[in-house]
């Protein structure tokens, strides 16, 4: 059975799938469309690109318990998605390994006319961005232990890296499984004197000292704030680093699916998050 | 990969910026060379720009109201910012008058301008500049521009990182006009238009200093191939008279070279039209067409990028379109 939660930006996680308590009855994830940007021709269009509208759709949960259960579990549910409107804070829909952010903003809630132990919440569910998104977590550290499979890891001594690495003959290569370019986020871990850092042909080179203590995290998610996509923080202190990056490293360019090799010093920790995004969630047998 | 990128006050990047914006660069005489972003600015920002490009600028102007959501933000692009200064003739002297590597005269002139926000590349550019003579005041970007036209060159202006941590540079350098040619024609899938047009000005008074009889007067004239002459070549029900008043001209020299360019605007032809949005090229390039049998180049004289909702869509305007 797959799981389906909806966490609420109060950090409330609501198991959609509950047996008793609190289960979906009908919702249907997989539906989406994309729209073509086209211009006029003498015959048809030429497409021009493609484009997404927000995901809408609706969903039906039925919530099942006692009456004092029912209400307490309703209160309960609907203070933290009137939560997430009011403070436009998204909550985060997840169905098994895939999530979307979402706000829950319309609802009519029922009693069943089967059970005197069952309500009926109809609600609709509005997706900011149309993409449902899986994650795949990386973790290189100084010690040469890696978070990837043995098959993943791959050496390539020959390679020379204008970068003077200690471990240069050593660079683990990562297999993203995926069928579009994926957004990531790389946590790099000091002390370094500067980050040098290449994921397949993505150069993430920051001319910045990452002291002791301290982490650098660069991430190419469009929908962050612009301070947000490379920074360092040092304790209480948050400190945008993008204007340090080199002139070469785009720092915004997603990553190619298929094989990449990490071309990274290895002296310290990094961590690397790749967001798979699909227009449904996977199908698993 | 394009990314427009929020800049300090001092051009330092902040990060990316996500909002619609609409850029409109090019001649002076055919672009505003302005930007305008709707949307609230993050803390600090001062600039925008594209790296790599000529798209981007200071911003200068901002709107708020308290009837509307929208927050209204303007600048001039990096091309427009020349067009806030002038070029003045040196004491004593009519007219600046200047010689040497195109990049060199650029160097002179914008050393001063904008306290040195524009910088002209060490490398000659190849293109030879010999007593060329501004007009009396003309703007950097007017004076600039007509200087390069004259040697089949253009302006060419780049917002780049030069290092980490540094600054952003706008680059300003001269770079000989290029022609786009062999892709525009029947046999390419773009849309075009032939015009023949017998509407023009085949004859132009142009009346420059003086006082009613006494006022300088040169009369220009359309030649059998379009060129310009002192010989009336169309007559009879062809012979079509406008006057171009430059009373400002300093001297016949002036009134001739901008009244050639009026009656160059004016003058009768065949053009060939093409779909603007499909032309590559920088301002001041070329481009070749070809349809109904007959070619033509035409000159590239506005670029607009217009982002919309994470769509980018460039646009060129070629000589000769409203």
């Amino acid at each position: 059975m797959i799981n389906v939660t909806y966490t609420a930006s109060d950090g409330t996680v609501y198991n959609l799938m509950a047996s008793m308590a609190m289960r979906i009855k009908t919702a249907n994830f997989h539906e989406s469309e994309w729209k073509a940007t086209t211009t006029s021709r003498k015959f048809g269009v030429r497409v021009n690109g493609w484009a997404k509208e927000a995901k809408s759709f609706n969903m039906s949960i039925l919530f099942r318990g006692s009456k004092a259960k029912r209400v307490s579990a309703l209160n309960q549910f609907h203070a933290s998605i009137d939560r997430d409107i009011i403070y436009n804070t998204p909550g985060i829909l997840a169905w098994g390994d895939w999530h979307i952010t979402a706000f829950i903003h319309s609802t009519s809630t029922y009693p069943s006319d089967k059970q005197d132990l069952e309500t009926i919440n109809d609600v609709t569910v509005l997706c900011p961005s149309p993409f449902w998104v899986s994650e795949q977590t990386v973790i290189v550290d100084p010690a040469g232990d890696t978070s990837l499979r043995p098959t993943d890891i791959q050496f390539n001594p020959s390679y020379t890296y204008p970068y003077s690495y200690q471990r240069s003959a050593e660079y683990p290569r990562i297999y993203i499984d995926h069928y579009a370019p994926c957004d990531f986020r790389a946590k790099i871990y000091g002390p370094v004197s500067s980050v040098h850092l290449q994921i397949g042909n993505a150069d993430l080179s920051v001319s910045k000292a990452v002291p002791a203590g301290a982490y650098m995290i660069i991430d190419t998610r469009e929908h962050l704030k612009p301070e947000e996509h490379c920074y360092m923080v040092f304790g209480s202190t948050v400190t945008n680093c993008f204007n340090d990056r080199d002139p070469s490293a785009s720092l915004l360019e997603k990553l190619d699916p298929g094989f990449a090799r990490i071309r990274y010093d290895r002296t310290t920790r990094l961590e690397l998050t790749i967001f798979k995004e699909r227009s449904e969630p996977e199908w698993t047998a | 990969m394009d990314s427009l990128i929020y800049l300090t006050e001092s051009l330092m990047e902040i990060g990316p910026c996500s909002s619609d914006i609409d850029f409109d660069t090019g001649h002076p005489d055919k672009s505003t060379n302005d930007f305008l972003m709707r949307g609230v600015l993050p803390e600090g920002v001062g600039g925008i720009y594209v790296p790599g490009t000529e798209f981007g600028g200071l911003i200068e102007y901002i709107q708020t109201s308290n009837t509307s959501e929208v927050v209204t933000n303007k600048g001039y692009t990096w091309r427009g910012l020349l067009d806030q200064g002038v070029i003045e003739p040196p004491s004593g002297e009519n007219y600046k008058i200047v010689s040497g590597d195109a990049n060199a005269v650029i160097r002179s002139i914008l050393s001063s301008f904008l306290g040195g926000l524009f910088y002209v590349p060490e490398e000659a550019s190849g293109i030879t500049i010999t007593n060329y003579q501004f007009a009396r005041y003309c703007t950097i970007l007017d004076g600039l521009t007509d200087m390069l036209a004259e040697k089949d060159a253009k302006l060419t202006i780049q917002a780049v990182k030069p290092s980490a941590g540094a600054p952003i540079r706008v680059q300003v350098s001269a770079a000989p006009a290029v022609t786009i040619g062999d892709k525009y024609s029947a046999e390419y899938p773009v849309d075009m238009t032939y015009t023949e047009n017998s509407m023009g000005i085949t004859h132009l008074i142009c009346l420059g200093q003086g006082e009613l009889k006494d006022r300088t007067r040169i009369d220009l004239y359309v030649g059998a191939n379009g060129e310009i002459t002192d010989t009336p070549y169309y007559t009879g029900i062809n012979d079509r008279t406008a006057t171009f008043d430059y009373s400002s001209a300093q001297s016949e020299s002036e009134l001739r070279k901008y009244g050639i360019r009026r009656l160059n605007e004016l003058k009768p032809g065949k053009t060939i039209g093409i779909n603007d949005a499909e032309v590559d090229g920088d301002v001041g390039d070329h481009v070749y067409g070809y349809m109904n049998g007959m070619s033509t180049t035409v000159t590239i004289v506005q670029k607009i990028l217009t982002i919309s909702g994470g769509i980018w869509t460039y646009e060129s305007k070629i000589e000769g379109d409203t």
